[in-house]
């Protein structure tokens, strides 16, 4: 095929999978075992900032840039990453998820095709058009043809320093003065591609411009599906973020590095918003990784990688949620000063005359002064078909999760990060010299590339808490603030309380009587398949700490001396008429017993074995606040895919939110609705074993 | 999520985008007052065979169509013209007509269409507009301002120019003029939004979703339409009519489906500009490829400069264009081609030079103002600074010299 000619091929797939399946192995071992998409996503970006880091650390050895050798040596670390994973991977995952149904897929099937249909059009086109924009071939690709010819990373300087160093003949300078001191990482990943393909000149060499999208859409897909958005919802996030024109611009007219700078800026966000959400500490590397990326890619880049920064430590300190204002708003403002300023002339004479400001290092003087930026940016994403109609989307977004869930909704980081990253622009836009390349908006959409994924993730990772059932916070939270849930008074200490118990006992009654049949024939069954007691009564904690024996149709062959471990998945004590009356929690009915006689409710959170109780009061701070109230048969948490075994302190953490949730919140209507839910999805779950 | 709450958003969402879409069709002829439709006047449609050919070489009727089978070859500044005009006399009050609508096939996208028109308004004098190019057959187009669209119509001609050969037959089925209203009007303008265009270099700053001057960009419609439905559920919303999850529900669908409108545009702009690609490109290798670019000759004055200068590694070239910009395409294209050459690329000047060395080399990429080469000399020289040079290769496209020693300033003209 002509496409092949005149590279090698072998080399080209080499080049861009293995760093692929090197950053993947990595990412896992770094987050544990999350989703595949998730790692994928991110192992691009790792793979990716791993050839860089490689490159750079060879030439700095004074090695020649030879292919096979470094090929051989990321696949010596991609052999070792492997060999890592022999250790028992980390459950990531939180809430079990529903499984696929048609309507998931009458949604997302569509979705999907149109984005193959999209990708399909860019690859074809990136490997017919020659001819690749502008800054790509004047700014980042001499830079990596000199080093493929040399196979050495030649330095590059600015041309008075070229000038200057006249007798060497090794120094290089580009034909655009600033662009000697641009950062190496797009250079460099595209002489990785020219060494795996053995040329210089050939399309496919940019493929990379077309997958770094398409990884990080994935691992889009990976972290909204751990907020628990649904399948529909996060394709069609992934729908919006490739289907934006300026962004499949970026990708087919391969070379600048634009993109890759929104994608890893977002790709950082995500992570540390997984780590705001899920409590996992580890993501932070990701982030710490996808800064460092930034810093590699663009002068800008370093901007957004300082952000990133700025933003681990506000997750990382408990009750950062009061701290959060202090950046969000001093970014509103900012953000509003940038867009508004330069409409008042007045304002921008004024403005002219206060000089520059020298940024540090090789980063750019600018020179202040004004710009009516609101009127350009309201042409580039209201007028023109830039961002289809993103422009609408993230603001309605954002002012819909404010008018339903309060301005605690806004303390989402990749909330704060996307204010933080637009707020920079706007002053950079507004404030500086950088305005007069405003008006014919060659710089300025572009450089909003650098939010725009991240946007789309944002308004997405606030859809669940506004559009689906659930708690009115964060559906699961760092232990760190578990804490901060606990509401000084519950309206369970009030008289709504003589109500529940009222009702409850009445209810239990009545339930009692209309399934002593069935519950007889339970009884009859466990007798007959097993020797033992048909009733299994267990001591655990009840109502303000109080011991109490809760009542269960026993599951497990008898054991003389008593066994108080949780029951694991395929547990060899479970007796088969057991395990399916665990799989349907009717192995509970026997607790209408208990909540007959007062020392539990029909909903309430969940009693826990006596020793377990002890152990976890240990190691979560807010545990026995569970204890404030009676138990109950089921509860808020359960009803969320939180049951059965609670092995890893997330899992305990996540409950444990629910239930203080619960003690928080709890109505009438509240009880109605878990029950409700209890007998519409309560006997399912992956989690009932 | 797929409770009553989804579905009952999912319709209103639906609903209150098309009561959007009715409402801004209401609307129109406030907004566009051209859009103002006078019932009196009517669409003139004129089939293909009501042309005379003006100028052709073979032509004939097919049913109603007029069939140009041979263009004629003409000559413009030395160079082939393929030409073809079809004429008709109409008598129709200019200002009447808004659009117009043409069909004709087998336009090919190198060829160059114009409407040529005379009015009594200025007897003797041609009018002309140059009409987009429509892949279809079907094209629609604005008529002229009224500041040259204006009086009785005289004279109305169709011209098809291209400088190669039309591959096939050029049908013109029919023209017709349409009055101003709505249907037209957004008719025109969708015309407008589907056009392909190609890649350009500047596609990479932006996406306009229409061409310059158009009267209405898509992502526009696409906000009114999406404004006018959010504005009618949040006056739902704030009549009780509906609970708060389902209008943010419907909301989300009140932008989604603009959003969805806007993508169909832009997959069919990619579509489009992969089956250019596909003609100019598909099939090629890569230097194949590079032959058929707009710079095609610069590479080969590239690769034979190259040639020259074997072993390329420790070679200095200084680049001198006539130009002070310094994002000029010319220098910088040239500057690419030429790598891994080591080269100085700024200014139109020999000062740089100053700090050049015995066995450097200069391209004057273009004849550059000023600069001159004195071969009794051996000098190359501008007004202020001259150096000892020896010419290695000239042509056309540039002049390349090997340096003798560095420049050194004019006596006296070194200021």
């Amino acid at each position: 095929m002509p496409l092949f000619e005149e590279l090698s091929i072998v080399g080209l797939v080499v080049a861009t999978l293995l760093p692929w399946l090197t950053g993947t192995l990595a990412a896992r071992l770094i987050v544990g075992n999350a989703p595949s998409a998730l790692l994928l996503g991110h192992g691009y970006l790792l793979g990716q900032l791993l050839i860089v880091l490689l490159l750079l650390a060879w030439d700095q050895l004074g090695l020649q840039l030879s292919w096979w050798p470094l090929c051989g040596t990321l696949a010596l670390l991609t052999l070792g990453l492997g060999l890592c994973h022999r250790s028992p991977p980390v459950n990531v995952t939180r809430n079990p998820l529903p499984g696929l149904s048609w309507r998931d897929l009458a949604w997302a099937l569509p979705l999907s095709g149109f984005v193959w249909l999209r990708w399909g059009n860019l690859l074809e086109q990136l490997t017919l058009l020659p001819l690749f924009p502008w800054d790509a071939w004047m700014n980042w690709v001499p830079k990596a043809v000199v080093w493929f010819e040399h196979r050495e990373l030649t330095p590059f300087a600015p041309p008075a320093a070229w000038l200057a160093t006249s007798n060497s003949a090794e120094l290089y300078t580009l034909g655009n003065d600033q662009a000697s001191d641009y950062p190496p990482a797009i250079p460099l990943l595209l002489l990785w591609q020219m060494l795996g393909a053995n040329t210089s000149d050939h399309t496919l060499l940019y493929l990379p411009w077309l997958v770094m999208p398409a990884a990080g859409a994935l691992a889009m897909w990976g972290h909204l599906r751990c907020l628990q958005l649904s399948r529909p919802l996060s394709t069609l996030a992934i729908y919006l973020v490739l289907s934006i024109p300026l962004l499949n611009t970026h990708a087919v007219l391969a070379g600048y590095a634009d993109l890759w700078l929104g994608i890893t800026f977002a790709l950082g966000s995500m992570a540390l918003a997984h780590w705001q959400h899920c409590g996992q500490a580890r993501f932070a590397l990701l982030t710490v990784t996808a800064a460092l990326f930034c810093a590699l890619l663009k002068n800008p880049g370093t901007g957004f990688a300082l952000m990133l920064l700025a933003a681990l430590p506000l997750v990382a300190l408990p009750g950062w949620r009061r701290r959060v204002f202090l950046l969000l708003v001093p970014a509103l403002l900012l953000l509003l000063a940038g867009l508004l300023a330069g409409l008042n002339p007045a304002w921008v004479e004024r403005f002219d005359s206060l000089g520059t400001l020298q940024l540090p290092a090789h980063l750019p003087r600018l020179k202040l002064q004004l710009s009516p930026l609101l009127l350009y940016l309201a042409e580039s994403f209201y007028l023109k078909a830039n961002w289809h109609l993103l422009g609408v989307l993230v603001p309605l977004v954002l002012l819909g999760s404010v008018w339903m869930r309060g301005w605690r909704s806004l303390d989402c980081v990749a909330v704060l990060l996307l204010l933080l990253g637009a707020s920079t622009l706007m002053a950079v836009f507004g404030f500086t010299h950088y305005a007069d390349a405003v008006p014919d908006g060659i710089t300025v959409h572009r450089a909003f590339l650098y939010i725009v994924p991240l946007a789309v993730f944002a308004c997405f990772a606030r859809l669940p808490s506004m559009l689906e059932a659930g708690p009115e916070t964060d559906r699961t939270a760092p232990d760190s603030d578990v804490s901060k849930n606990i509401a000084d008074k519950s309206a369970l200490d009030g008289p709504g309380s003589w109500a529940k118990v009222v009702i409850d006992r009445v209810v239990a009654a009545i339930l009692l009587v209309l399934l002593l049949p069935f519950l007889l024939t339970i009884a009859l069954l466990i007798r007959l398949t097993s020797p033992g007691p048909v009733v299994f009564h267990q001591a655990r904690h009840g109502l303000d700490h109080r011991v109490i024996q809760v009542l269960k149709f026993r599951t497990m062959y008898h054991q003389d001396l008593p066994d108080s471990r949780q029951a694991t998945r395929n547990d060899p004590r479970i007796t088969p008429i057991g395990r399916w009356l665990r799989r349907t929690s009717l192995d509970e009915l026997p607790q209408l017993i208990n909540v007959l006689r007062g020392e539990m409710s029909l909903v309430g959170p969940r009693p826990h074995p006596v020793d377990m109780n002890q152990r976890w009061a240990d190691a979560l701070d807010a545990y026995m606040q569970r204890h404030r109230v009676r138990p109950g048969i089921t509860g808020w948490a359960q009803v969320h895919g939180h049951r059965g075994e609670t092995d890893t302190l997330e899992k305990m953490q996540l409950r444990l939110h629910y239930d203080l949730d619960y003690i928080n919140h709890w109505s009438l209507a509240l009880d109605m609705r878990i029950l409700l839910r209890t007998l519409l999805v309560g006997w399912r779950g992956p989690n009932a074993y | 999520m797929f409770s009553t709450s989804w579905t009952k958003g999912v319709l209103l969402g639906c609903g209150a985008s098309g009561l959007a879409l009715l409402l801004l069709w209401l609307c129109m002829p406030l907004i566009f007052p051209e859009t103002k439709h006078d019932t009196d006047i009517r669409r003139v449609h004129f089939p293909g065979l009501a042309f005379t050919p003006v100028v052709s070489r073979q032509s004939h009727v097919e049913g109603s169509s007029r069939v140009i089978s041979r263009m004629r070859v003409a000559h413009r500044k030395g160079e082939p013209m393929h030409e073809a005009v079809f004429r008709l006399q109409p008598e129709l009050e200019t200002e009447d007509y808004r659009y117009l609508r043409l069909e004709m096939l087998g336009w090919q996208p190198d060829q160059t269409v114009m409407l040529f028109w005379r009015s009594d308004q200025a007897p003797g004098r041609q009018f002309y507009q140059e009409l987009t190019h429509s892949v279809e057959g079907v094209s629609w187009h604005r008529l002229p301002d009224y500041s040259i669209w204006k009086g009785q119509l005289q004279e109305l001609a169709i011209g098809v120019f291209s400088q190669a050969a039309a591959v096939e037959p050029l049908v013109l089925k029919g023209l017709t003029l349409e009055p101003p209203g709505q249907m037209a009007f957004l008719q025109q303008q969708f015309h407008d939004w589907w056009e392909i265009r190609p890649w350009l270099q500047s596609s990479a700053n932006r996406h306009d979703g229409a061409t310059k001057n158009a009267a209405l960009y898509p992502a526009t419609v696409a906000l009114l339409c999406c404004a006018v439905a959010l504005a009618v559920l949040l006056l739902c919303h704030r009549l009780k009519l509906v609970k708060r999850r389902v209008t943010l529900m419907a909301g989300l669908i009140a932008i989604l489906l603009p959003w969805f409108a806007l993508d169909i545009l832009w997959q069919h702009q990619l579509k489009g500009r992969l089956e250019k690609n596909r003609e100019s490109y598909g099939g090629l290798t890569q230097p194949q490829k590079h032959q058929r670019e707009a710079d095609a000759l610069l590479q080969s004055y590239a690769a034979h400069l190259k040639s020259l200068l074997r072993p390329l590694r420790h070679q200095r070239l200084f680049l001198l264009h006539d130009t002070d910009q310094v994002h000029d395409y010319t220098r910088l294209r040239m500057q690419f081609h030429l790598l891994p050459l080591n080269i100085f690329n700024f200014g139109n000047q020999l000062e740089a030079l100053v700090h050049g060395r015995p066995g450097d080399h200069v391209l004057l990429l273009s004849p550059v103002a000023g600069v001159r080469y004195h071969s009794r000399e051996g000098l190359l020289s501008d007004n202020r600074f001259s150096l000892a040079a020896t010419p290695v290769d000239i042509q056309s496209l540039g002049q390349l010299f090997r340096l003798e020693a560095p420049a050194s300033p004019i006596p006296g003209m070194d200021k």
